[in-house]
């Protein structure tokens, strides 16, 4: 990892971790019967869902997305092989990304079973070959699996046993302890600033829908929001009435997965990068996404086949997302 | 939450062709308990003891992906199928050969032709909208059980055949197969 981009500082009103966000290695260290069930701190206590503020003299980071077997617990067909090459080559980037997201959905898992953690354990063990920090939102697979399912204290489905382990094992060991959660990037030169901000759709309540409508009121350079279903997959809780909070704000680009393919949408600011492991659903191959700050200021995004490196598809955006060459 | 179509093929008679079991021949495990045929292929029996194959197309697994799953018990051979599909359409299929019995199993699960014993359970989740192609789809699934005598004569073993083709939203038709043989003892 290119630790020398990287940099945490304390930044105002923003929660600072106790420690440094961990390495990859770190998060899969941490024992499962060590971590505690979900729950949300209590009312007065103050959301940890703001991170400090990374320095960072490149912005450049990879895009991994929608890993899972086909059926059901099917964890002896879980694609190791696939995510880890696809993490393999993230590492392999030059320069390599200082960190990356992944747009949901690491699981196949029935929440009545137990096959959460050993699902997770093959995921996590392929992400290794990465050593950057990974934010990742949270999927349809991570509540119930149903795209309409909603979970959380609170919530109509809950809090699932898919639930809590995507929470202990892949959101909390980053500092944070909802689902949704916002990264601060910034220039050390002051040249541009730019937030990414995770949405959970399948954990949407009030809190979130309020969180989110501030957070996006920030002003930055850049916004990147990563949520795992797309603007079509209505019945997922959060999609209407976060594109509604969505559409009141400056918008970069917005990153789903949900659909195991890749595609760009440039109309609606979105592209979908959801073929890293899961059923592909088109012709497109498994692979990954990047997305690089020109120094015209530009966002270019190119998506790579896993196996090839060849271009699967590249464009470049302004940062109020308006195409560009 | 998945909704569930189970329909049982009608009464037909179909030619079945006597085959010798062949080295490298794909084992086909017995089922070590009652199988549920609602199509969505649960269980440890589907996930860890059925022989599975992934059907290819040009230079490795097809896109979009499909794969095959196959378990028996002392009466019938029971084909598990998975289709990836990002545009679900009424007109999508699987071809499944098993010897000489040539049947098209279709995500309404519809059997053609029709064959005595032969029943199809269609898993289809509830999201997905079929002819709806302004939205994403995901996947579908098929049990299809076949009758180990709609099999004739195969002295433990039997050709078998898979293939099925697709059109995503980009309009290109791809088609992805898996042909061997299948050893039923």
């Amino acid at each position: 990892m290119n630790r020398g981009l990287l940099v945490l500082v304390a930044a105002g009103a923003c929660r600072t971790p106790s420690s440094p966000p961990p390495s990859n290695g770190d998060l899969d260290a941490r024992p499962v019967d060590a971590m505690n069930p979900p729950s949300w701190p209590d009312a007065s206590a103050s959301p940890t869902s703001d991170a400090a503020v990374v320095s960072a003299s490149v912005l450049r980071f990879a895009i991994v997305g929608d890993t899972r077997p086909p059926n059901l617990d099917d964890t002896a067909h879980y694609p190791t092989d696939i995510i880890t090459k696809i993490w393999q080559d993230v590492a392999a980037e030059v320069p390599q990304p200082a960190f990356a997201v992944s747009t949901g959905d690491y699981m196949f898992a029935d929440t009545g079973h137990t096959q959460q953690d050993a699902q997770l354990d093959l995921y996590l063990g392929a992400r290794q070959q990465f050593p950057g920090t990974v934010y990742a939102a949270m999927g349809n697979h991570e509540c119930t699996g149903a795209t309409a399912s909603n979970c959380g204290p609170g919530t109509k489905d809950g809090v699932t046993s898919n639930f809590s382990a995507f929470l202990a094992r892949m959101v909390t060991p980053l500092g944070f302890d909802r689902p949704w959660y916002v990264v601060h990037l910034q220039d050390p030169g002051g040249a541009w600033t730019a937030k990414l901000v995770l949405i959970a759709a399948n954990a949407w309540t009030t809190e979130q829908a309020t969180w989110l409508d501030a957070t996006l009121a920030e002003p930055t350079t850049y916004t990147f929001v990563v949520r795992h279903e797309g603007a079509n997959a209505t019945t997922a809780p959060g999609v209407t009435p976060s594109a509604a909070i969505l559409a009141k704000h400056p918008l970069t680009l917005l990153v789903v997965g949900h659909t195991h393919s890749y595609a760009h949408y440039a109309s609606d600011h979105e592209v979908i990068v959801g073929n890293g492991g899961a059923p592909l659903t088109s012709g497109t191959n498994y692979g990954y996404g990047m997305v690089e700050r020109r120094d015209d200021g530009a966002i270019k995004f190119t998506a790579y086949d896993y196996q090839s490196h060849a271009v699967l598809g590249t464009w470049a955006i302004t940062a109020s997302g308006a195409p560009t060459t | 939450m998945t909704a569930r179509l189970l329909v049982v093929a009608a009464l037909s008679a179909i030619g079945c062709a006597h085959h010798e079991p062949a080295a490298g021949a794909l084992a086909v495990p017995i089922a070590t308990r009652a199988l549920t045929v609602d199509g969505a292929q649960e269980g440890p029996d589907w996930n860890q003891r059925a022989a599975r194959v992934v059907l290819a197309g040009g230079d490795g697994p097809a896109r979009p992906f499909s794969d095959a799953r196959f378990l028996r018990d002392d009466g019938a051979l029971y084909v598990g199928l998975y289709a990836a599909d990002e545009d679900v359409r009424s007109s999508d299929a699987f071809d499944v050969d098993l010897g000489e019995l040539a049947l098209r199993v279709d995500v309404r699960g519809r059997v053609t032709p029709a064959v005595p014993g032969v029943k199809v359970a269609i898993d289809v989740d509830e999201e997905t909208t079929i002819d709806r192609p302004d939205d994403f789809d995901e996947e579908w699934k098929v049990v299809l059980v076949v009758p180990q005598a709609a099999l004739g004569p195969h002295d433990g073993g039997t050709t078998a055949h898979v293939a099925r083709c697709d059109t995503p939203k980009d309009g290109v038709t791809r088609c992805g197969a898996w042909s061997g043989r299948l050893a039923l003892e």
